[in-house]
């Protein structure tokens, strides 16, 4: 019932700060990561290089479907603001599903920029079902497609510091995230601005994809701060003997 | 009209589920229902396996045919793919075929793999203080090292009271930061699946 | 005329003088307000660059690209191109490219044209004909030839010099009139014009001049420039005694007259009266050859502190058409209109501008120029007695001339500017207000038109000494360094400092954008390139040597925790054990699985049912039972066979949600005593865990043993210590504490026990020693940058 409960405060704080931040936009703290992202898009662009963007192998049946999801968010976003450069950006996926909605994705984004002329169902790609096979795949797409930046943002284990790796070897910026504890603590070693916890469902907001996306990360501070408050005092019940 | 469809589809298929879950007790149709969502989509991912399969095939045959750098390598990834789904079909996935395909083929690879990937971490580990030194970054790698030192393996076993003690403080530590992050990670996934079940995100292609 | 005080010896100066003509001292600019008919100012025109109308930003554009052109052609003029460019330095270039670019009509009876261009034009001769008589003793360009004398210069001067004069000297303005006169707004003027003609201008001057000649009256010229009045000029040629004036009479004619602007060799000389362009000065040359050439005052004279009484005028003498024609190769080239106009027995009717002419008052005496003595008129051809085409000349003009030509022999149509200041098209009673002009259009009028009126040949000097005596106005009465000297106009760019920053932003980029990216440098990669080997040849040696040694000195501490576990199973009952993990891990997850697996078997005799959680990890299953040793037969396995004493069940699909459907089933998983949950993913992990938590009270109660890898097992611990888990395998590390216990059973763990000590110890001293370095070349590098 308490889970119930929470849902239900989610989708009222949710629902009410959309409505309220379509009137009047929030103004959120500077991420260096995804200042250095649109950047990377602008440079791209204009470099008429490429732009990669690896959603991971979140599974959409696993709790990890949610971070899958918040990438094809921002996949919708970068896709419509790379769909001006020469070179289409490509999405690879570790998950058969998830690749089939990145190809979705990327039309929807091509179609909303009016260019749906240049998708290619080529640009969706599944490069791997387990993780090094993924990342595997993965590594060409990074070194040899005129990649000028990397985009990883998702459900990645450790070996997304293979990626990271051949980023770095290719001078490429490398925008990395992950709700994958084993790979945040890879990342932050291995890139330049990691993005650590929930930073991560933070792209849609800091890509200005809607109203919906900073009234998410409004809720989600709201939610925390009932956590944190929770969590004291359980703590001071505890202490006091209190059982519950 | 297609696209109206697919969002009806979809938020109905997810509310479901959630009651289903949540009212599972006092509703038992609606767990019913999830099952039976459930099962459809799971056959549909199985399906959605194939097709991406496919998609892998046309993206390397693409590179064959274009004479992209490595595509030769595709071309042997689509015959090794297509040779394999074939016994595999035909013998089953019990085959000493496959499993030799296995053991002497996939299992070596991502192995080699991860060895790489354990050089390359200490490769990125001694390199993040040339990419940042800031005290973060030193912090993280201390942390990292007499975390490494207290459960290595030493000719005496552990040290009585500094391995406990590093162990002990450091594994409270992490496994409290470790918890807030996914609190976090969990805080936000639910926002997610919340906009997508309002059809705020249509993934799959509505929007 | 307005003049100028001089500063230094206060003397008056002609406005149009640079310096003084007494002391030769500087003269101060003169600030005129810009008016139809005033002189400019100069004004930097860079600020006006973004206002400049579109039709010139078009022909700058035009003129760019056949700059460009022809500067890769011909051979370059550093002055030209060493110089920066000018507003309209795409025109310059045009100069050199004149002489090519003929009209269509010219171009039509060129043949014989073309031949004489390289001769030396009548000017040069020694005897010019009269029109030409102030041009021939001084003007270099003009002996050189005719295309060699800039007719930028003569349209530039002859432009602002028509807007200063007060007469009627110009029709209505047709559509095409407006078109070239905007284009030759556009022209690049240079700071001091000769005095010279346009050439439809300077064309119906020369009709006027005919005019005169033949009525035997002295007449002002009156340019006329429209359209209309350019055709019946090509019609003209009709007339069987009067020569052909090639005149450039349609617009493609006028088009030609853009192309004249650029000049890189403006004259040093005051510029002679001859026609502006270069086709002009080629039909005349053909007069010239037709007749000889007589030392006759100038048409136009330079102003001259001694006034000479005129010279009587006489009509010149022009070849005629029909001889022309008679020549069969130029009869070939002439062009179709030309022909049908010599089949015309009579000139044709007057176009728009006589009948403006018509309807012409005669301006007042005052606004009037004086015009010169009818007794003593100033010839504009001077032409010696004996000449044999006078006849010829004559009989051209017995013809009937239209009305405009003869019903106009007493108005002064071109008073000087000095004697009069009304607007030039001032009807009868009206006075037209000067227009205000626009400011680019001020910004690109000449900065000094020296030349405001028509020279009069008053102002002509008869030369008394020397072998010109006799002559008048051979030698120009204007000072040296006067502004009739036309000077070199600078072809700078006039912009603003913000327009040179934009400039050399865009320079910057443009060069950065062909500049060769500096690479990486070769030692930096070869030296990352290199330490990723070090280590990876470090540990292969190190790791290899100690499993290839089998060492075993490094200390296992026992544990009985999980043997506590298994013993509270039921004998031969079956275990469920789950495959999560990847063929990557099977190594570390095969051994940590080891000691769990042996006891069960060894002790429990347990019925192994795998299930797989990912798509490969049911190949993974005979894999495990071999390397556990179960599946080996006795004595060095336990001798398990598959479906009998272990069961595949193969991949469960839909991961969470499958697991659910899996569990859910409760007929069928109750069975099981124990779970075994081998993972290497917290998530899969997690979401088993909590479906056997949510499956009841029956399903939660069994003991779930998680065997996990050492990335995954602190996230796990949690459930460990909340119960959910009865135990969670840490990897190695607690595998080999729970093989010690079962007496190094199946012995995996130990045989890499020493490989992952020192391994480990490797790890350690690589990243101190790295750290360390470099963070002091971190350190060391920002201090140089500080520095």
């Amino acid at each position: 019932m308490m889970a119930f409960l929470i849902l239900l405060l989610a989708a009222v704080l949710l629902l009410g700060f959309t409505l309220l931040r379509r009137k009047s936009p929030a103004v959120f703290r500077a991420i260096g990561a995804y200042e250095r992202l649109n950047r990377a898009i602008g440079l791209s662009v204009e470099g008429g290089t490429r732009l990669h963007i690896s959603l991971g192998r979140g599974n959409l049946f696993t709790a990890r479907g949610g971070s899958a999801l918040a990438g094809l968010a921002m996949l919708r976003r970068l896709t419509e603001r790379a769909s001006l450069s020469d070179q289409q950006p490509i999405v690879t996926s570790g998950d058969a599903s998830l690749a089939l909605l990145s190809q979705d994705t990327l039309q929807s984004g091509y179609r909303a920029a009016q260019a749906e002329d240049q998708y290619r169902t080529t640009a969706g790609r599944l490069t791997g079902l387990t993780p090094f096979a993924f990342a595997a795949g993965t590594l060409p797409v990074i070194r040899g497609e005129d990649v000028s930046a990397n985009v990883i943002l998702g459900e990645f284990g450790a070996e997304a510091a293979l990626l990271a790796d051949a980023a770095d070897a290719t001078n490429a910026d490398l925008i990395a995230a992950s709700d994958n504890l084993a790979a945040q603590a890879v990342l932050y070693a291995a890139s330049q601005q990691p993005l650590i916890g929930e930073e991560l469902f933070a792209a849609g907001a800091y890509l200005e994809a809607g109203a919906s996306h900073q009234a998410s990360l409004q809720t989600q501070d709201i939610l925390r701060w009932l956590v944190i408050l929770a969590i004291l005092g359980g703590v001071v019940l505890k202490f006091l003997g209190v059982g519950f | 009209m297609m696209r109206v469809l697919t969002a009806a589809l979809a938020i109905a298929s997810g509310i479901i589920v959630l009651l289903g879950y949540f009212l599972r007790q006092a509703f038992p149709l609606f767990e019913q229902l999830r099952l039976l969502l459930t099962d459809w989509a799971i056959v549909i991912a199985a399906g959605a396996v194939l097709v991406g399969i496919l998609n892998l095939v046309t993206v390397q045959m693409e590179k064959l045919r274009t004479r992209q750098p490595g595509g030769l390598y595709g071309a042997l990834l689509v015959f090794a793919l297509v040779v394999t789904f074939g016994l595999g079909l035909v013998f089953g996935t019990d085959h000493l075929f496959l499993r030799t395909a296995m053991e002497a083929v996939i299992v070596p690879v991502e192995a080699s793999l991860l060895a790489i990937l354990t050089v390359t971490l200490v490769y990125a580990s001694i390199r993040l203080l040339r990419r940042r030194s800031d005290l973060m970054s030193i912090l993280f790698l201390a942390v990292l090292l007499l975390l490494l030192f207290a459960a290595m393996p030493k000719p005496f076993g552990l040290t009585p009271f500094l391995d406990q003690f590093i162990l002990g403080v450091m594994n409270t530590l992490s496994t409290g930061g470790a918890r807030g992050l996914l609190i976090g990670v969990a805080l936000g996934t639910l926002l997610t699946a919340l906009r997508v079940l309002f059809g705020i995100d249509r993934p799959y292609g509505g929007n | 005329m307005a003049d100028i005080r001089c500063p230094n010896c206060g003397k008056e100066n002609p406005d149009f003088l640079d310096t003084c003509q007494f002391c030769q001292s500087p003269l101060p600019p003169s600030d005129w307000k810009i008016h139809i008919g005033e002189e400019p100012t100069p004004k930097s025109t860079g600020e006006l660059e973004p206002i400049l109308p579109d039709w010139l930003k078009d022909i700058r554009q035009q003129e760019m690209d056949k700059a460009e052109d022809e500067i890769l052609i011909p051979p370059p003029k550093p002055k030209v191109q060493q110089e920066p460019p000018d507003l309209l330095a795409g025109l310059m270039s045009q100069s050199e490219s004149e002489e090519e670019e003929l009209p269509d009509w010219l171009k039509g009876i060129a043949p014989s044209l073309k031949k004489e261009e390289a001769a030396p034009p009548p000017a040069a001769q020694p005897s010019p004909p009269p029109f030409f008589g102030e041009t021939h003793p001084s003007a270099e360009p003009a002996s050189t030839g005719a295309p060699a004398e800039p007719s930028a210069d003569k349209l530039a001067a002859w432009f602002p010099e028509n807007f200063n004069q007060p007469a009627p000297q110009e029709t209505d303005s047709a559509p095409s009139d407006d078109d070239w006169l905007k284009n030759l707004e556009a022209f690049t003027v240079p700071e001091e014009p000769a005095p010279a003609q346009p050439a439809a201008g300077e064309d119906l001057s020369w009709l006027r001049d005919l005019e005169a000649a033949a009525k035997g009256a002295e007449e002002p010229t009156a340019p006329a420039s429209s359209e209309e009045d350019l055709d019946w000029l090509n019609k003209l040629g009709a007339v069987p005694q009067e020569p052909a004036p090639a005149q450039p009479a349609a617009r493609e004619d006028l088009d030609w007259l853009k192309n004249l602007s650029a000049v890189t060799e403006p004259p040093t000389e005051p510029a002679p009266a001859q026609p502006a362009a270069g086709e002009d000065s080629d039909w005349l040359k053909n007069l010239g050859t037709s007749e000889p050439a007589q030392p006759s005052a100038p048409a136009f004279a330079e102003p001259a502190e001694t006034k000479e009484p005129p010279a009587s005028p006489k009509p010149f003498q022009t070849a005629p058409l029909n001889e022309l024609l008679g020549d069969e190769a130029l009869r070939d080239a002439t062009p179709d209109w030309l022909k049908a106009a010599l089949e015309e027995p009579k000139m044709p009717a007057p176009g728009d501008l006589s009948d403006w002419f018509d309807r012409q008052e005669p301006p007042s005496k005052e606004t009037l120029p004086t015009p010169p003595s009818p007794g003593a008129p100033t010839p504009a051809f001077d032409l010696p007695a004996g000449d044999s085409s006078l006849p010829d000349l004559d009989a051209l003009f017995n013809v009937e001339m239209p009305d405009w030509l003869t019903g106009e022999p007493e108005k002064p149509v071109a008073p000087s500017p000095e004697t009069t200041s009304a607007p030039p098209f001032a009807e009868e009673g009206e006075i037209l207000a000067p227009a205000e002009l626009p400011s680019w259009v001020q910004a690109m009028r000449p900065v000094e038109s020296a030349i405001s009126s028509t020279p009069s040949t008053a102002d002509l000097v008869t030369e008394r000494e020397g072998p010109l005596a006799g002559f008048r106005g051979v030698i120009p009465l204007s000072p040296i360094g006067s502004s009739l000297r036309p000077k070199p106009f600078s072809l700078k760019l006039q912009a603003s400092e913000e327009q040179e920053a934009a400039a050399a932003l865009l320079e910057h980029l443009i060069e950065s954008e062909t500049a060769a990216k500096p690479s990486q440098p070769a030692t930096k990669a070869a030296a990352q390139h290199a330490l990723r080997w070090a280590l990876s040849a470090l540990f292969l040696l190190v790791l290899s040597a100690i499993l290839w040694l089998g060492l075993r000195v490094l200390y296992i501490p026992p544990s009985s925790t999980l043997s506590d576990l298994i013993s509270a199973l039921p004998d031969a009952s079956p275990v469920l054990i789950v495959i999560d993990y990847d063929p990557a891990f099977a190594g570390e997850l095969e051994a940590a699985a080891g000691p769990l697996l042996d006891q069960l078997a060894l002790s429990k005799h347990s019925i192994f049912e795998f299930i797989a959680a990912s798509p490969t990890a049911s190949g993974l299953v005979e894999r495990l039972m071999r390397n556990t040793n179960l599946s080996k037969p006795f004595p060095s396995g336990l001798g398990y066979r598959p479906a009998e004493h272990y069961f595949n069940l193969g991949y469960l699909p839909g991961g969470a949600a499958g697991a659910a459907r899996f569990i859910g089933n409760p007929q069928t998983f109750s069975r099981y005593a124990a779970i075994a949950l081998l993972t290497d993913n917290v998530e899969s992990s997690r979401g088993w865990i909590e479906q056997l938590e949510a499956a009841g009270p029956q399903i939660s109660a069994k003991p779930l043993i998680v065997v996990a890898s050492a990335q995954a097992a602190p996230m796990l611990q949690p459930y460990a210590a909340s119960g959910q888990a009865q135990l969670v395998v840490n990897g190695l590390y607690d595998a080999a504490k729970y093989e010690a216990l079962n007496v190094s059973r199946p012995g995996t763990v130990r045989t890499y026990w020493d490989a992952l000590g020192f391994g480990l110890m490797l790890t350690i001293v690589a990243i101190f020693i790295g750290g360390v370095w470099n963070l002091s070349l971190r350190l060391r590098e920002q201090r140089n940058a500080m520095k």
